[in-house]
């Protein structure tokens, strides 16, 4: 028997009852982005009742003191001003639980303090655990965790339990598999969720909505009509505080390995299954994944190029080359650009160049996606004035503002027959108006409902590491590819328009 | 409605006036071209069109916080036309309405107010027609009752949705009629007000001892605060009496006193769990509040299996108690118990809400239908 009341209804948004226990609420990542989306959720009132936030970290901290600096992070990094009446509420919910990730008996505390929260709610919590601390940390807080009965079994247990885990996954194949173990030997796989907070933004989600909720792209969508495709996450940044972390891992680790092949999967992927099925759209991933060429070691240097920024100007002001910022090795080998073609081997994809580049230090932050048409033949218009006929292209931009736009043919005004490429523009804001939620908002909220679709599972990991180890291998070896350098301010190194011109194709300009 | 000064999201930046019906888009065009001439990036948006007529000045003033919250969530083409009892001329003023978005720039929502008699309403539609941005949605907001039933028809006709508060038509049922008989979807900012009634009368509904003793409901309770209102329980707690009644496949007949009944329609396809014979819905009033809200449902099976919706106050909000509870041999025993808050939100609010997250209105037009015809107006 159905429920007669379910139909044609809205499910709410709300999530069941939660408890979100953040593993280094003290740090970075927790202060600047964790709080404020959480007051963001409360604020749109998407937190479930009886939600609460318990800050765990080694620092000896009360709940009030908790409270004080979480109000002063939000305050600081919140989308939104702070609102008294939404703060307060908010904050009856936050507390703070000393906990040392290497101590057991520290996670006893912990799930005794929980079940107290519950108790005085009337209310069974989920317990969501956020890892926001270095990789290092997450084998000794998970078995701490299992070890303690903080981790129920995904069916059957009185309480769904899982844990949130941020990049990176791993620094290669071994340790991304190693790490997978570690997370595995205490937790299902349905029960982790590991962040990319690139597909919690709207305009990579809409990236799914474009192909397969409009009949005009997917007849396109194949090397049949697609030229080639260039993908660019450009930073305007250099790596400032960072510059530890990232010395030790370069650009390709830290933004291709993720964000970027993510963001080709999803572009390339098969119809899934369904929508509402996270492993659905996984599987297509994974898919995509494993059908992209790996590189040998003889395509190397004619397929990537890696670069290092030196010293030159951005917005006007002088700023420092690679090996000058502080934290960086003097003789750095670390690359902070990198350009790559690749190709999609299957039936869809085959022959058509899928070039992605991301670097630090170019001229502005810009992330986005351009998928080029094929051009149509130009017969019609010789000995017409015309100049060789634009490429149709679509361009999904994914920061910093939010839209879509799409270049055709079209005739400028005038006696003459002449062909001029313009723009036909979407941009969120002029639609919808509102400002679009930060990524992790809709990602904590989604692990909070327990959809894990817009989440990176095992096996997607893993395929990325292995399309990248022979580039890892090569740039390791004895007799390494060139590192070379690029000024400040500019584009890259010429190597990465190389890239582009066997195929008579150049980088967009962004 | 918004408290007196509350601050606007959205602003006014530039107007024109003494337009001619013939050339809205053009003085439009230099409107626009003029602010994007300036420093600040204007832009100009066009997502929608969105139709409104009022009767007053009045009207108009009292309207400000939904246009408001539209131009923010809906950056669209408004056309607003104000009856103006001694007007001769049709009179056009244009203005663009800003918000700021991040980055500095503005999203700009084209306002094209239309003053004139009531007597040259027959020309509204024409000068709208020929200036609506082509192929985008077009809503009507109805925001004053005292429209005649022929002006709502002539703007409807233009329109894919209508967006109103059945509040203020409580004394016009013609126009709710007229609403339920258009194509058009209809937005009623009380259902989305009642979502959170209908999700927990859903979720009660899961569990498998009110599934199981559905097909023995006997009786359905809904409790409101009395009021002056012409609808006596109002529009809400009618319009979510036809939800229930529609949903279990029952047909209600008109009201008698506070008590409709309620028969089983011929069984319908999917196997849903409904009632197998007749069900007296009843209504009940409470304290005096104006305008009239909702208090309770009680759904009762002859089985003693009671699913309980409460409002109450907890702590200085608002919140639904939902509840099962057994009854038997006159005691009550609750199985189940869960609370959630609800929000007493503005009209402005709830609409910015329906465009930002979203509400189901399926079930909406059958849900009114049936309201409509407990009063006698099906």
């Amino acid at each position: 028997m159905e429920n007669p009341f379910a139909e044609g209804e809205s499910r709410l948004l709300r999530p069941p009852p939660t408890a979100l226990v953040i593993f280094g609420a003290t740090g970075d990542l927790t202060q600047r982005k964790l709080l404020p989306a959480l007051y963001n959720l409360a604020h749109d009132e998407y937190l479930p009742e009886g939600f609460v936030v318990v800050g765990a970290a080694r620092s000896s901290l009360t709940d009030d003191e908790f409270r004080a600096a979480s109000y002063e992070s939000i305050k600081k990094f919140s989308r939104r001003p702070v609102e008294d009446a939404v703060w307060e509420k908010f904050a009856k919910g936050l507390y703070y639980q000393a906990v040392d990730g290497n101590n057991e008996a520290d996670f006893h505390g912990l799930k005794d303090r929980l079940a107290t929260l519950g108790t005085e709610r009337s209310q069974n919590l989920n317990y969501l655990y956020y890892l926001s601390v270095a990789p290092s940390f997450f084998g000794a807080i998970a078995a701490n965790l299992h070890a303690s009965g903080l981790v129920e079994a995904p069916q059957g247990g009185s309480r769904s339990t899982s844990v949130i885990i941020e990049k990176p996954f791993g620094h290669d194949l071994d340790s991304a598999r190693e790490l997978n173990q570690v997370l595995r030997a205490n937790f299902n796989e349905s029960q982790i969720y590991r962040i990319d907070h690139y597909l919690g933004k709207e305009t990579v989600q809409n990236i799914l909505v474009m192909r397969f909720a409009n009949g005009i792209f997917e007849p396109l969508w194949n090397n049949r009509f697609i030229d080639h495709i260039e993908i660019s996450v450009s930073e305007s940044i250099g790596v400032g505080s960072r510059a530890g972390y990232f010395d030790q891992s370069g650009i390709l680790r830290d933004i291709v390995q993720n964000h970027l092949l993510q963001m080709l999967s999803l572009l390339c992927i098969e119809p899934p299954l369904s929508l509402s099925d996270a492993n659905s759209i996984r599987d297509e991933k994974v898919k995509v994944l494993r059908s992209i060429k790996r590189l040998k070691v003889e395509d190397i240097t004619t397929s990537t190029a890696r670069a290092q920024y030196t010293r030159g100007f951005i917005d006007g002001a002088d700023v420092p080359g690679y090996r000058e910022e502080k934290d960086v090795a003097p003789q750095s080998a670390t690359e902070t650009f990198v350009a790559m073609k690749l190709e999609i081997d299957n039936w869809r994809w085959a022959g058509v160049p899928i070039y992605v580049r991301a670097g630090k230090r170019l001229p502005k932050r810009i992330t986005q996606i351009t998928v080029f048409f094929t051009k149509a033949p130009a017969s019609l218009f010789r000995g017409r004035q015309v100049a060789e006929l634009e490429q149709n292209s679509l361009t999904i931009q994914v920061q910093p503002n939010e839209g879509i736009s799409f270049r055709i043919n079209s005739k400028p005004p005038g006696p003459r027959m002449r062909v001029k490429g313009v723009t036909m523009d979407f941009a969120y804001g002029s639609q919808f108006g509102v400002a679009s939620a930060e990524a992790y908002e809709r990602l904590i909220l989604d692990a909070m409902r327990g959809d894990a679709t817009l989440f990176i599972r095992d096996d997607e990991i893993e395929e990325a590491w292995d399309l990248l180890a022979p580039v890892l291998d090569a740039w390791n070896s004895s007799s390494p590819p060139p590192l070379y350098t690029y000024e400040s301010g500019t584009w890259g190194p010429s190597a990465a328009a190389a890239l582009l011109r066997p195929r008579g194709h150049r980088w967009m300009r962004l | 409605m918004a408290e007196a000064g509350t601050p606007k999201s959205s602003v006014e930046i530039a107007q024109c006036s003494g337009v001619k019906p013939t050339n809205i888009a053009a003085s439009l065009d230099s409107l626009f071209s003029d602010l994007e001439r300036g420093e600040v990036k204007h832009r100009r948006c066009g997502g929608g069109n969105v139709l409104q007529v009022v009767t007053s000045e009045e009207r108009l003033r009292q309207s400000e916080d939904l246009i408001d919250a539209l131009c923010s969530v809906r950056p669209s083409r408004f056309f607003r036309v104000l009856i103006a009892p001694n007007q001769r001329e049709i009179g056009i003023k244009l203005s663009a309405r800003c918000h700021a978005l991040s980055g500095g720039e503005q999203s700009c929502s084209e306002i094209v107010e239309l003053s004139l008699a009531a007597s040259r309403f027959s020309l509204v539609p024409n000068i709208i027609r020929a200036n609506l941005i082509g192929a985008a949605p077009t809503a009507l907001l109805l925001t004053d009752p005292e429209i005649s039933r022929e002006w709502l028809v002539l703007v409807a006709a233009m329109s894919e949705e209508v967006l109103y508060d059945s509040t203020i038509l409580e004394g016009r049922t013609d126009l709710l009629v007229e609403l339920a008989r258009t194509p058009t979807n209809l937005i009623d900012l009380q259902w989305i007000r009642m979502g959170p009634w209908r999700e927990q009368i859903r979720r009660l509904a899961d569990r498998p001892e009110v599934l199981e003793s559905l097909p023995h409901l006997v009786e359905i309770e809904i409790r409101t605060t009395s009021s002056q209102s012409p609808m006596k329980y109002g529009s809400a707690a009618l319009v979510l009496a036809g939800w229930i009644v529609e949903r279990l496949g029952l047909q209600a007949r008109a009201i008698q006193g506070d008590r409709v009944v309620c028969t089983p329609k011929s069984r319908p396809a999917i196997s849903i769990a409904r009632p197998l014979s007749e069900v007296s819905l009843r209504f009940s009033a409470g304290v005096m509040r104006d305008p009239p809200i909702v208090a309770g449902v009680s759904l009762r099976t002859e089985s003693g299996v009671e699913l309980v919706v409460e409002r109450r106050a907890e702590g200085g909000h608002a919140v639904l108690e939902s509840m099962i509870q057994h009854r038997s041999a006159g005691r009550s025993q609750t199985a189940f118990r869960v609370t959630r808050a609800i929000e007493v939100d503005d009209s402005a609010v709830v609409l910015e809400r329906y465009y930002g997250i979203g509400e189901s209105t399926t079930n909406y037009a059958v849900a009114l239908k049936a309201a409509l015809g407990m009063l006698g107006r099906g």
